[in-house]
């Protein structure tokens, strides 16, 4: 077997921004706790911008603020259930209080776990499309009214995922809701284009943290990096950096945009696969073993 | 800092070979050198015996490809000449296809990552030689990803109706600072991807 020459981005150290090419906006992350949203904020904070910290738990978002700060970062926590309009107003109030103004957005509160479509319990259905979808419409409509209101532009990201394009078997909650997202994406885009509200999108493949699933099986970390062509899973950095570009002036021209960052596992094929297995005969919903 | 400045570091040390003339290679060519490459312009045509030359008369390591292609043509199906068909793919797929090609043997027999982008239209931004270059490059993109995905080469296309003739400044830079953040490793993760500017 030939060896892979893989690349790897820069050290976190050694960021693609300047510190200051944020300096005096905030941006509301929602989910910035933990996982791909601290990444995002993480990566936020690096480029300057002071970071709101939203989640369902004070706990979680205030552990996501330690580590935003720890790395230099300006962060304060804020707790909302971004599937209700009026702690979503309410967050955006105490944000502005602690903060200042919001001037950048990033949808990232989400969840997902493997289940069979027929067994999905109906609050599984929910809560799964409606943090993503209600959520990300109801912070967006309001980040919007309040850009509007005061005549000011500004920049909204969204994490989507590389299997929107494909759908994925045993994720039917998650893949309606992160398609929805990138749906949401365009016609956001088009409806504040006049008011100079940018909305764009990142459709991530498998970037391991803290609470995913190679956090609890640490030993199928080998196996995930052989299955992608790109020899690799993805460093959190490097989906933050991207997120972070897309709300930067360096994007002022760009809106309504999904950009894939996945190593190109979406695109793997061969005209030879294992047998399929259908999800239900499957050791794992996700896996493809029997 | 200028929108230039914010850049300056990523591509330092690099080579770059833009193909093509016209706004978009222009911009794209002025974003990677502000970014730190040394950059090569090239003749957008070429096919499999002159792709390697192209290359090689830029005296550089390249490592990063742009293929900046051309303008559409809007001309009905039925009036489309054999001659200016066959040159329209030419030009818009086989062409592209070659330089690639030509990089990556070089790249791979090196061992040594690169970076290759493709600007275009979409297939619908003009008539039928378009749309069969437009459609044909963007599944190329997806092919080309994987191939090469191993030996560290990265194949994205920024694919807008703005390309051939970017709308104001600020698409403008943005057109040069996702070329260039694209071309460099912080988007060391992103490949296959087709990636739009402003398509609303």
């Amino acid at each position: 077997m030939s060896e892979t020459l893989m690349v790897e981005p820069p050290p976190f150290e050694s960021p693609p921004f300047p510190a200051t090419m944020l300096a005096g906006q905030v941006a509301f992350v929602t989910g910035g706790g933990s996982g791909m949203g601290l990444g995002m904020a993480c990566a936020l904070a690096q480029a300057g911008a002071a970071i709101a910290v939203v989640g369902r738990s004070v706990e979680r978002a205030r552990e996501g603020v330690r580590a935003i700060t720890a790395t230099g970062g300006t962060a304060q926590a804020v707790v909302a259930d971004v599937r209700d309009e009026a702690q979503v107003a309410a967050a955006f109030d105490a944000a502005e209080a602690l903060l200042g103004p919001v001037s950048i957005l990033a949808n990232n509160a989400g969840g997902n776990f493997p289940v069979l479509a027929e067994k999905m319990s109906s609050n599984a259905w929910k809560a799964i499309t409606q943090i993503a979808i209600d959520g990300t419409f109801l912070c967006s409509a309001e980040f919007a009214r309040r850009r509007i209101a005061g005549g000011l532009g500004g920049a909204i990201v969204n994490n989507s995922a590389q299997y929107i394009w494909t759908g994925f078997p045993g994720d039917a909650h998650s893949a309606a809701a992160k398609a929805a997202v990138a749906g949401m994406t365009r016609a956001m885009a088009r409806d504040w284009a006049g008011h100079g509200i940018r909305v764009n999108c990142v459709a991530a493949g498998f970037f391991p943290h803290a609470a995913s699933t190679t956090a609890v099986q640490p030993e199928a970390m080998p196996q995930l990096d052989a299955m992608i062509p790109a020899g690799r899973t993805g460093r959190m950095r490097e989906f933050g950096w991207i997120s972070t570009f897309l709300c930067s002036p360096l994007a002022a021209g760009i809106t309504g945009e999904v950009l894939m960052i996945d190593g190109a596992e979406s695109l793997r094929r061969a005209l030879l696969s294992p047998a399929f297995v259908p999800p239900r005969e499957r050791a794992e919903i996700w896996g493809y073993t029997a | 800092m200028g929108l230039h400045g914010m850049s300056a570091h990523w591509l330092t040390g690099r080579a770059a070979l833009v193909a093509g003339e016209g706004e978009a290679g222009d911009i794209v060519a002025a974003a990677l050198l502000a970014a730190g490459a040394s950059v090569a312009r090239c003749d957008p045509a070429g096919d499999h015996d002159t792709a390697a030359a192209s290359l090689a008369a830029t005296g550089l390591p390249v490592s990063i490809l742009v293929h900046a292609g051309q303008s559409p043509s809007s001309v009905p199906a039925h009036e489309i000449s054999p001659t200016s068909w066959r040159d329209a793919l030419a030009l818009e797929l086989d062409s592209r296809f070659f330089l690639a090609a030509a990089l990556a043997r070089q790249c791979i027999a090196q061992k040594s990552p690169a970076s290759i982008l493709f600007l275009a239209s979409p297939e619908q931004a003009g008539g039928a030689a378009q749309a069969a270059a437009g459609g044909a490059l963007q599944n190329l993109v997806k092919t080309l990803a994987v191939e090469w995905a191993r030996d560290g080469i990265r194949v994205n296309a920024i694919v807008s109706r703005h390309v051939p003739h970017p709308q104001g400044e600020a698409q403008r830079n943005s057109l040069g600072a996702l070329a260039a953040y694209l071309s460099s490793d912080y988007a060391a993760y992103i490949t296959g991807a087709l990636m739009g500017l402003d398509e609303v």
